[in-house]
């Protein structure tokens, strides 16, 4: 039975998260400004650079599940009405919005959270994210900002979908200053993104190195801790250290041939968005089947992957084509290509795909990729539903046939 | 006699511990099957799946002395204490399917609380699989909860079901929602023979989906407790367009796979 070796560097990251919405609260509590962000985390690096707090309302609802409290939020949206179908992640956020209603705003300090004074939504392909934006105007009466994202087809799309989100960059910063009543810090942005630059960097060339390394040194349950970095840290000093100290791990282990998983006998791409409840058994219960699951579309094609085209002369081009490459925006052709030649550069043995229940936007396409991506590598694929955060939503016993059966029909192609 | 054969022979247990039964397949040294027995669970438990091996043991004649390796799979592999390695169900379907007749290609196991579709290579491989997703629908259970809302059992059920002219049509496969829906099939005359025909063509219609998936091919054989609902299987027929085989036991195929997972096992350490 094979055991987990996690990058022990992460481990704090848990402290640096807690003191984020301390930091959040506190701001509120103190009447700076404070916002809501919905969609992918394109506006962070403006709203640090304008001393904006930000809530990420995605990761507050991740976090809150990997941290076992997000069942309550769930009922008390529930409780407001809204269907157990709808996105998880939103019930998980209008739990929040309703804590303190609910009555349990201090059973844990992540249950209630100051009013923002404004929301912002980056939507792009995932219809919800407007919904859910507007929802949460409603609920606290703010102004909202909308930046739509076109969908971008093939490479020649994607000039006019940068050139379009960079307007709405620029129009959001405008709202921003009367917003804040103060003018924008241009420099200032500047020097943040340069610090987005270097760390998103360094995510993607660590991750690309120790993907590539037989046994690898990290599996994809460390580099969805490691979002921490861009979803709550990006633009800061920390974000950046943090980033070299897993890169300093990473080569140290790779030196030592030292893997994820002792001993790493099978490599695995995931295709969804994790399942954040699960996160740790998850990681357990693949170690001990010597799979090391090496990586993912959820972790590779999203959150500031494609750092190499900031142009710190023009940032605001730089910030919106994260958003313009962000892999919920690509064709399935693109997608297919892509996660093909991945999975080829990582060797990779199988693939599992988790259709999330309640992220259809995720889930849609994900029957066609499987079987392409199978067919042209010619490896076996499993499918099993689960949700990013409801876990009753998930069957673990379910997860665990379909982890077996996959591993065994690994096993017996490689017997054949 | 008997005290003579308990003293001789050396034999493999597989035990397929699954969510309403709990299987037992032993086999002799040369592949024979010896004993089995399929025991009501209730619950998934350890004493059912002892209760099981107990009766396949005491059928066969053999103690718990003769037994060498014990391979187990199902929802409660990992629940005996005292097996010696688990496999997935996938693998022991393969394998039991594989065994009894070797051409075929697709396994469709249509179990208490899941339904799967295997797809094999010519050496009994699994090349690839489909399993339903969480709830029951397209299931054993789905149908045990069809026939206890139509107060029938579940060979009734299939006599009824032969005799229908015009098959209803169920269109939700979610077993509440389709067991609401016959309520009202009923209630506006429908016959049972059409209804029961209808909730078969939905298991076929959601198993057609899975077979989708992997690109069934022929030769398909059914495992799984209902596959000795013949009717369905008809039905089932029909809409894949494909014959499907029934091993004579069909509920005994995953447990029959995991013996032959315990007799290589066993060829491997020695």
């Amino acid at each position: 039975m094979g055991k987990a070796n996690r990058l022990k560097c992460l481990a704090d990251l848990g402290k640096e998260i807690n003191e984020f919405y301390m930091r959040y609260k506190r701001a509120g509590e103190e009447g700076k400004t404070t916002c809501r962000i919905m969609g992918y985390p394109l506006p962070h690096v403006i709203l640090r650079a304008h001393d904006v707090h930000y809530m990420f309302l995605p990761s507050y609802a991740a976090t809150s599940a990997a941290r076992g409290v997000v069942g309550r939020l769930h009922q008390v949206a529930e409780e407001k009405g809204l269907l157990r179908e709808v996105c998880s992640y939103v019930r998980a956020n209008v739990g929040c919005a309703f804590s303190a209603e609910a009555g349990i705003a201090g059973a844990d300090h992540m249950y209630s959270m100051p009013k923002p004074d404004f929301i912002i939504v980056t939507e792009s392909s995932c219809s919800m994210t407007f919904n859910w934006g507007d929802a949460e105007r409603r609920i606290y009466n703010v102004p909202l900002f909308v930046v739509h994202c076109p969908y971008v087809w093939d490479e020649a799309d994607e000039k006019d979908a940068v050139a379009e989100v960079t307007r709405q960059l620029r129009e959001f910063i405008s709202f921003l200053q009367d917003i804040t009543h103060r003018r924008f810090d241009w420099d200032k942005y500047k020097r943040t993104m340069a610090l987005a630059k270097e760390t998103a960097g360094l995510r993607m060339a660590t991750m690309d190195e120790a993907c590539q390394a037989i046994p690898s040194p990290a599996t994809l349950f460390d580099w969805t801790s490691l979002l921490a970095i861009i979803n709550y840290l990006i633009g800061l000093p920390e974000g950046r250290d943090v980033a070299l100290r897993v890169r300093e791990e990473v080569i140290q282990k790779m030196e030592r041939k030292e893997g994820a998983v002792v001993p790493e006998k099978y490599r695995l791409y995931w295709d969804g968005i994790m399942i954040w409840p699960f996160l740790g058994k998850l990681a357990q219960k693949c170690a001990a089947l010597n799979a090391n699951v090496i990586w993912s579309r959820y972790s590779t094609f999203s959150f500031w992957e494609c750092p190499e085209m900031i142009d710190l002369e023009n940032p605001l081009e730089g910030n919106a084509i994260q958003v313009v490459r962000l892999h919920f925006n690509r064709s399935i052709d693109w997608l297919i290509e892509n996660i093909t030649h991945f999975c080829q550069r990582y060797r990779i043995d199988g693939l599992l795909f988790h259709a999330n229940l309640t992220c259809r936007t995720m889930a849609g396409p994900q029957l066609e990729i499987m079987d392409a991506v199978s067919r042209k590598l010619g490896i076996p694929a499993v499918y099993f539903e689960g949700d990013m955060t409801d876990e009753t939503l998930i069957s673990e016993s379910q997860m665990d046939t379909r982890l077996q059966a996959l591993i065994e029909t690994i096993e017996a192609r490689k017997g054949k | 006699m008997k005290q003579e054969r308990e003293n001789k022979i050396d034999v493999v247990i597989g035990i397929d511990v699954g969510s309403v039964t709990a299987k037992t397949v032993i086999l002799d040294q040369r592949k024979q099957i010896v004993g089995y027995s399929v025991v009501e669970e209730g619950l998934v438990n350890e004493e059912s799946a002892i209760a099981s091996m107990r009766q396949a043991l005491e059928k066969a004649g053999l103690s718990q002395e003769n037994v060498k390796f014990v391979v187990t799979t199902g929802y409660g592999r990992n629940l005996l204490h005292f097996h010696d390695k688990s496999f997935s169900e996938i693998s022991c379907h393969a394998k039991g399917g594989h065994f009894l007749v070797p051409a075929v290609r697709t396994i469709i196991d249509i179990g208490g609380q899941d339904s799967k579709v295997i797809s094999l290579n010519g050496g009994g491989k699994v090349e690839t699989f489909q399993m339903n997703d969480k709830c029951a629908a397209g299931t054993g259970r789905f149908l045990e909860v069809m026939s206890r809302a139509l107060k029938l059992s579940f060979s009734e059920m299939g006599e009824l079901g032969a005799q229908s002219r015009h098959p209803s049509h169920v269109s939700s496969m979610c077993t509440v929602f389709a067991e609401s829906e016959i309520i009202s099939l009923a209630a506006q005359g429908i016959s049972e023979s059409d209804i029961i025909a209808g909730l078969y063509e939905s298991i076929a219609r959601r198993t057609l989906s899975l077979m989708g998936m992997i690109q069934a091919r022929s030769k398909v054989m059914m495992t799984g407790g209902v596959a000795k609902n013949k009717q369905l299987v008809k039905i089932l027929e029909a809409v894949i367009k494909m014959e499907i085989v029934v091993p004579p036991e069909p509920q005994i195929v995953g447990a029959l796979g995991a013996a032959l997972m315990a007799h290589q096992a066993m060829g491997e350490e020695a």
